[in-house]
């Protein structure tokens, strides 16, 4: 019994290493098996590390742009940043919570900085040069905010 | 996307849209010029490199926004168009202008391996889609020969396929855009956005991935291109009174140490990384930077001074302090010296209030950032030195500025 279970178990991780490389990008909100479902065949390179009690998925796309997307201990991406000279598809990144990158955008011509006690968002930058970040504080380790962001 | 009337609710425009100037330049006896409209703004040549540039309402409702007017032609040809309010942008690279100002203008496509190119650019407000063209841009008696610009709205690309917009909204009519047209002189040479063939000059029949347009043929910026005073800009604007104006007039000069009339002697030199970022030190805190002419205010965080910074009610991304308020923020110059700045940050409601167009005192929240937007130019010389370009006190790139 024992055995055949640990047998299981690395199948298991296998099956995860081998498709983390493709993982294009992660839904603010999912869970990590989520975003391993959800690849859309994105060419980017995937790095991971630790960071303020939060595993840290750094996506690097073609155009150089880099998307960090935060996960929780339980395994909740409960943040994203972005940084670079395209906006990434901020609709597939973003989810459910894109409705409130387009509120922001709604209320400037431009760079947008909104924070409730359900989300904080803000999108700014140059072109060349974009720089934005997400983060769902109800779902954010304790003591992680936006200044734990990457810029 | 409609801006608000700033007296209803406000918004941030920090924007990275970028706008270029242009010459009012004419003088060609076969110029068509577009019919002005109350509120249009054209630009006066001031010298051979140099232009005026306004910031002044346009539709009634901007704030804080500089417009130029470009002159833009066949190429080789003396077949031209002045198109007035085109924004002065200094946070994108390239023009990007509506197909309807262009009037009867025949301009060929730009080619990859002999098929027409398309472009999707993205701004933080949305996107423009639309082929890329080939034109000369004259300022005053300055020329782009043959540079690639995108046309947006045009007949052919009307429908920003899925894969460029991803949910964005599209900029592509005057109420959107709030110009003709964007002018992007910042401090790149090409614009790095996402590029598609489109076989038959169709939108339609663009390719699904992107192709790989090299720098050199992807959407200029115009003032790279000039044969001479090309290594930058330099925009100036005098000082205004505390409770703003209805409108006010600056100088945009073309190329840095070139002539007598664009000297950087005794300028502070701020050097960039290759992005145009340097770092600000406010409040104690170092935040990541830049100085963007379409910004239309300053935005930062308010950090410890939060219970004085309180956001407006109405406006919720401006500041809204009970009394205008003094500040020090200090950035690194090149030599190892240090630049400090003072600002002040007055209350956003009171201002808009007044119905005036251009504010040194407007500021608006964004957290981990400092950008220093149109208030900064009030009262001063501002330099953009483009990339690789060297002038006497520095190589690009970089931001200078004179008191």
């Amino acid at each position: 019994m024992n055995t055949k279970k640990h047998h299981i178990q690395i199948t298991a991780i296998l099956f995860l290493v081998g498709l983390i490389p493709s993982v294009s990008q992660a839904e603010l909100g999912s869970n990590i098996a989520s975003v391993m479902a959800e690849q859309k065949g994105f060419n980017s390179q995937l790095t991971t590390s630790n960071q303020n009690g939060a595993t840290v998925y750094t996506l690097t796309l073609p155009s150089g742009t880099v998307i960090q997307e935060y996960a929780s201990a339980n395994g909740v991406i409960f943040a994203l940043s972005w940084s670079g000279p395209e906006l990434p598809n901020l609709q597939a990144i973003l989810g459910n919570h894109f409705k409130d990158y387009l509120t922001g955008i709604k209320q400037s011509r431009g760079a947008f900085s909104i924070n409730t006690e359900s989300i904080a968002i803000q999108s700014a930058g140059m072109m060349g040069a974009f720089q934005g970040f997400a983060l769902l504080p109800k779902q954010a380790p304790v003591g992680f905010t936006i200044q734990n962001l990457a810029q | 996307m409609k801006l608000m009337r700033p007296s209803l609710k406000i918004t941030v425009y920090l924007l990275a849209f970028i706008l270029a100037a242009c010459g009012g330049g004419g003088g060609d006896s076969t110029t068509i010029t577009t019919a002005i409209q109350s509120g249009d703004y054209t630009s006066t040549n001031l010298a051979q490199n140099a232009i005026s540039f306004s910031v002044q309402n346009i539709d009634g409702n901007d704030v804080n926004l500089p417009y130029v007017s470009v002159n833009i032609c066949q190429p080789g040809t003396t077949k031209c168009k002045i198109v007035p309010n085109v924004l002065l942008d200094t946070g994108s690279i390239g023009l990007r202008i509506l197909s309807s100002v262009l009037g009867d203008l025949q301009l060929s496509s730009q080619t990859f391996n002999n098929v027409p190119v398309a472009e999707c650019a993205t701004f933080l407000n949305g996107v423009t889609w639309g082929p890329v063209k080939i034109a000369d841009i004259k300022m005053s008696s300055e020329v782009a020969s043959s540079i690639p610009i995108q046309v947006i709205d045009d007949a052919n690309y009307l429908t920003a396929p899925t894969r460029c917009s991803n949910g964005l909204p599209t900029l592509q009519s005057y109420s959107k855009l709030r110009a003709n047209a964007i002018l992007g002189v910042g401090l790149l040479i090409a614009d790095g956005q996402k590029y598609y063939a489109c076989a038959s000059n169709l939108g339609a029949n663009c390719t699904t991935s992107t192709i790989p347009l090299p720098p050199s043929s992807q959407v200029q910026n115009p003032v790279a291109s000039f044969a001479t005073n090309n290594n930058g800009i330099i925009m100036q604007l005098p000082s205004i009174g505390s409770s703003g104006a209805v409108s006010v007039t600056g100088s945009l000069f073309f190329g840095i140490d070139t002539q007598s009339n664009n000297s950087s002697s005794g300028a502070s030199i701020i050097p960039t990384n290759s992005s145009g970022y340097f770092t600000t030190t406010f409040n104690s805190v170092t935040l990541t930077s830049f100085i963007d002419s379409a910004s239309n205010g300053l935005f930062f965080p308010a950090g410890n001074q939060s219970t004085v910074l309180t956001s407006c009610k109405t406006s919720s991304g401006f500041y809204c302090p009970d009394t205008t308020q003094s500040f020090t923020a200090n950035i690194p110059l090149q030599n190892n010296t240090t630049g400090i700045i003072n600002f002040s940050i007055a209350n956003a409601e009171a201002l808009f209030a007044t119905r005036n167009a251009a504010f040194n005192n407007l500021g608006g929240v964004l957290q981990n950032q400092f950008d220093w937007g149109l208030p900064f130019f009030f009262g001063k010389t501002v330099y953009f030195g483009i990339t690789d370009k060297a002038s006497t006190s520095a190589l690009g790139p970089y931001y200078g500025y004179k008191n």
